[in-house]
């Protein structure tokens, strides 16, 4: 098939240079893990489980929405997504379980075919959980049917936080039942890995997962400054570190370097745009189509910086709560986070990205529609709709997948973000 | 169709605000709430007084729905929000989600925020509760519903007693043996008593109106239909797999092409009403909450269910199903958007096939003529005699 036009992304930030060798490194490891068997590879997902995984010194874990990003950025999503339709998958379900049902059906298969780090390995056990959307537990159950029900799994449902509570107030059985399930998958891991549970070790993972947490979200608020330190071009792909390693040294180190960079710049007064005037700021919202982040170049022709995203809050919860003391409840209360930032709508419109465009100064918001996600989706055009009646700030919406080109224009979608600049410009000037 | 049937439309309204039902309760100053999804524990609301109604949703064009939510998500819930948007659901004083999808989950509160009734309650169901995980799914719901009885008892100034949900879970039992009878007797080979359009009508009216007065009703048609000469069905006998439907087209379409559906496992058919409440030996409040915790969580699954192979459990009861009502083809009609249907959908459909079960599968938005049904089921009937199956 031919290759849809997309962008690859320029970076400016020398700490995202060191995450594709990390990555690489990884994926090396967990292949001659394949090889030697010396520890246990899981399947864990996004932002949540991890850090069990690192309380284990043999276990390895894998990050499957990793690796069909990975496969996104290198165009190499569209025959394992067919494989996937033709096994009869509907199209708009999520972008990254067809790409990663397609690798397992038929994909991995492929002598001829040349993987990121060498290919995602069949896993020894199967964890995940529903703090960033529920969908996950359908897509691990299937991961586990494919592979003939001869890797276990445990999941540990996250509950929707109800609107008659709040993030700080939550419910004791909200709480209660999240702990249990965690306490449910050490043990869980304990039996897989024959391993007593260490429960030092599992303060220090917590402990750990705290810090590289609170750094990121440091360097985060450093974003804050005009003119914008980085750009989602690069705080995207900082994303893995703290996603893959959260809760080990590694994690803390890489986002101290970044917080490090990104403050030095700050204090520099060195952005984004090198010197041109910062002319626009916008906040990206969602998670971003991995096959073309050069997007978020493009809007560097209009001096224009997406200089937040919402997506990249979704990863790091410090909140001053990650207590070492108290492992089970802040991982609990790390999860619940993760669920109430995915499906609390209506209180995260305001409290989340209304605070967010009023903190960073943003002109405007780019909202990415995911047919396959719904719960991080469905609610895009009222939040656009509050956003522009209660803050008076506009939002552009676009509409794709996160690892499926093929529904992807180039020419059309820079058509519409030609006009959202031009609009958001204009409408700068005559305020000023 | 029965005379009887046909009057039960006018007794209620997919438009909550046009209908008889929640017009007579109101007017005897009780309090009727909406609710979407089969895991909101109607029989606590209706102990209090509150007469539960379930959203149908219309085959309406969207006019207004789309400036709150996006077009990916089945058409049945963004008809809520247009009604809602048109001001069509005011007669209801409140309203109870349950996280059972996540699409749901979404645009539930979109519709609570647009429509702002005066109650609004939400469920959290947890998803993996076979297994290790029924003891702490089974005491996180039995406290959901607890806020629920709370809740509703502060918004009423009331307690609700043991004997109220004692008296209610009777009735909804009733019901639901009731349309147990109905469905065996539409799948009755030699003399059907009703024909799936006739009890696809009765499952759009039951969920909107009082069950007590409901079976009485059903009694009735009951028995008429013992009474009935209905031939037996020259063509096949279908079963229906999905959600629902915002009309009984589908119903009337398969009986237009000489076939019958003669079973389902709609969430507005078998699984709505299959499993009983089993009644504790010591009624008190704990123990009728748990009763009717144990029910919601083993009962037939959701494909929004999360517990390891709950597919397989779902196809445990449809194959159940066949054999009792001898159908000849399985039909997969689900709505566009649906991402637990699209998810378990290939695995029953190959495990189906290889039973030989001939299978067709298609999505529905709107309408089942805009998913094209006519001519793919009849290209199915047709090629029936084969054994083949049609996906699409």
């Amino acid at each position: 098939m031919s290759q849809v036009k997309t962008d690859k992304s320029k970076k400016s930030i020398e700490a995202t240079k060191l995450v594709y060798p990390m990555v690489k490194e990884y994926y090396a490891e967990a292949n001659k893990v394949v090889q030697d068997h010396s520890k246990k590879l899981c399947y864990v997902t996004g932002a949540g489980l991890v850090d069990l995984c690192w309380v284990y010194d043999n276990v390895l874990p894998l990050f499957p929405e990793n690796f069909n990003a990975a496969c996104a950025a290198k165009q190499m999503t569209p025959p394992l997504l067919e494989i996937a339709e033709g096994a009869g998958y509907a199209r708009e379900l999520c972008g990254y379980f067809r790409n990663h049902t397609g690798y397992l059906l038929e994909g991995k298969d492929k002598e001829d075919v040349t993987y990121p780090g060498g290919g995602l390995p069949i896993p020894d056990f199967l964890i995940a959980d529903s703090g960033s959307c529920y969908f996950h537990l359908k897509w691990w159950r299937e991961t586990e049917r494919i592979l003939g029900y001869k890797v276990p799994c445990y999941l540990i449902d996250v509950p929707y936080i109800a609107p008659r509570m709040t993030l700080d107030e939550l419910e004791a059985h909200y709480l209660d039942y999240t702990v249990k399930q965690i306490k449910g998958a050490l043990e869980f891991i304990g039996r897989i890995t024959g391993r007593e549970l260490d429960k030092d070790r599992l303060r220090e993972v917590v402990r750990l997962s705290g810090e590289a947490s609170a750094l990121f979200e440091e360097m985060q608020n450093l974003r804050k400054a005009v003119p914008s330190p980085m750009g989602s071009e690069d705080a995207l792909s900082c994303l893995m570190p703290l996603v893959q390693w959260a809760g080990t040294q590694q994690a803390v180190d890489f986002a101290r370097a970044l917080r490090d960079e990104v403050k030095a710049r700050v204090d520099a007064g060195k952005g984004v745009l090198q010197g041109k005037e910062e002319k626009l700021r916008l906040l990206f919202d969602n998670i971003p189509p991995w096959y073309t982040l050069g997007f978020f170049n493009y809007l560097h022709k209009f001096n224009a910086v997406s200089v937040i995203e919402s997506y990249t809050y979704y990863f790091h919860y410090s909140r001053g709560r990650m207590d070492p003391d108290k492992p089970y409840e802040s991982l609990a209360r790390k999860y619940l986070y993760g669920c109430w930032f995915m499906t609390s709508v209506r209180e995260t419109v305001h409290s989340l990205i209304a605070k967010k465009a009023i903190d960073y100064k943003v002109d405007g918001i780019i909202s990415y529609a995911l047919y396959g996600c719904k719960i991080a989706t469905g609610f895009l055009p009222y939040q656009a709709k509050i956003m522009q009646e209660q803050y008076g700030i506009p939002t552009l919406l676009l509409e794709g997948d996160m690892v499926d080109p093929r529904d992807y224009a180039d020419g059309p979608v820079k058509n519409r973000v030609d006009a959202f600049m031009e609009m958001l410009l204009e409408r700068k000037k005559q305020k000023s | 169709m029965l005379e009887a049937i046909s009057q039960l439309s006018k007794s209620y309204d997919r438009w909550p605000d046009q209908s008889n039902a929640v017009k007579q309760w109101k007017s005897e100053g009780k309090k009727v709430f909406g609710y979407m999804c089969n895991h909101m524990p109607e029989e606590l609301l209706f102990a209090g007084d509150i007469l539960p109604v379930k959203f149908l949703g219309d085959s309406i064009p969207i006019v207004e729905a789309n400036q709150y939510h996006t077009v990916f998500m089945c058409y049945y819930a963004r008809t809520i929000l247009e009604m809602g948007l048109q001001k069509g659901l005011t007669q209801l004083d409140g309203m109870i989600g349950a996280y059972s999808c996540e699409g749901g989950c979404d645009i539930f509160q979109i519709i609570a925020d647009t429509a702002n009734p005066s109650f609004y309650q939400f469920i959290t169901l947890p998803h993996d509760s076979k297994g290790d995980k029924k003891e702490i799914a089974t005491k996180f719901l039995v406290e959901e519903f607890k806020v629920v009885k709370r809740s509703l008892e502060e918004y009423l100034g009331r307690k609700i007693t043991a004997a109220e949900i004692q008296k209610a879970i009777d009735v909804y039992n009733e019901t639901r043996g009731l349309l147990r009878q109905v469905y065996d007797a539409r799948g009755n080979a030699e003399r059907p008593g009703f024909t799936g359009t006739e009890v696809a009508k009765i499952l759009n009216w039951i969920v909107e109106v009082p069950k007590d007065e409901a079976n009485v009703k059903l009694k009735e048609l009951l028995a008429e239909a013992a009474k009935r000469q209905l031939p037996p069905v020259k063509g096949l006998r279908i079963h229906l797999s999905g959600t629902l439907f915002l009309d009984t087209e589908i119903f009337q379409l398969i009986e237009d092409l000489g076939g019958m559906v003669v079973s389902d496992d709609l969430c507005m058919g078998s699984r709505y009403f299959w499993d009983d409440i089993k009644m504790p030996e010591n009624p008190t409040v704990d123990n009728l909450i748990l009763a009717m915790v144990n029910q919601k969580l083993e009962k037939v699954p959701c494909s929004c269910m999360c517990s390891e192979k709950v597919a397989e459990d779902r196809l445990e009861h449809i194959k159940k199903l066949i054999d009792k009502y001898q159908v000849n083809g399985v039909i997969f009609a689900v709505h566009k958007w649906c991402d637990s249907h699209a998810m378990d959908r290939p695995f029953m459909i190959k495990t189906l096939q290889d039973m030989g079960i001939p299978v067709l599968s298609f999505e529905v938005e709107r309408t089942i003529g805009d998913a094209q049904a006519r001519t793919r089921i009849e290209s199915f009937l047709e090629m029936i005699g084969g054994n083949s199956s049609v996906t699409g």
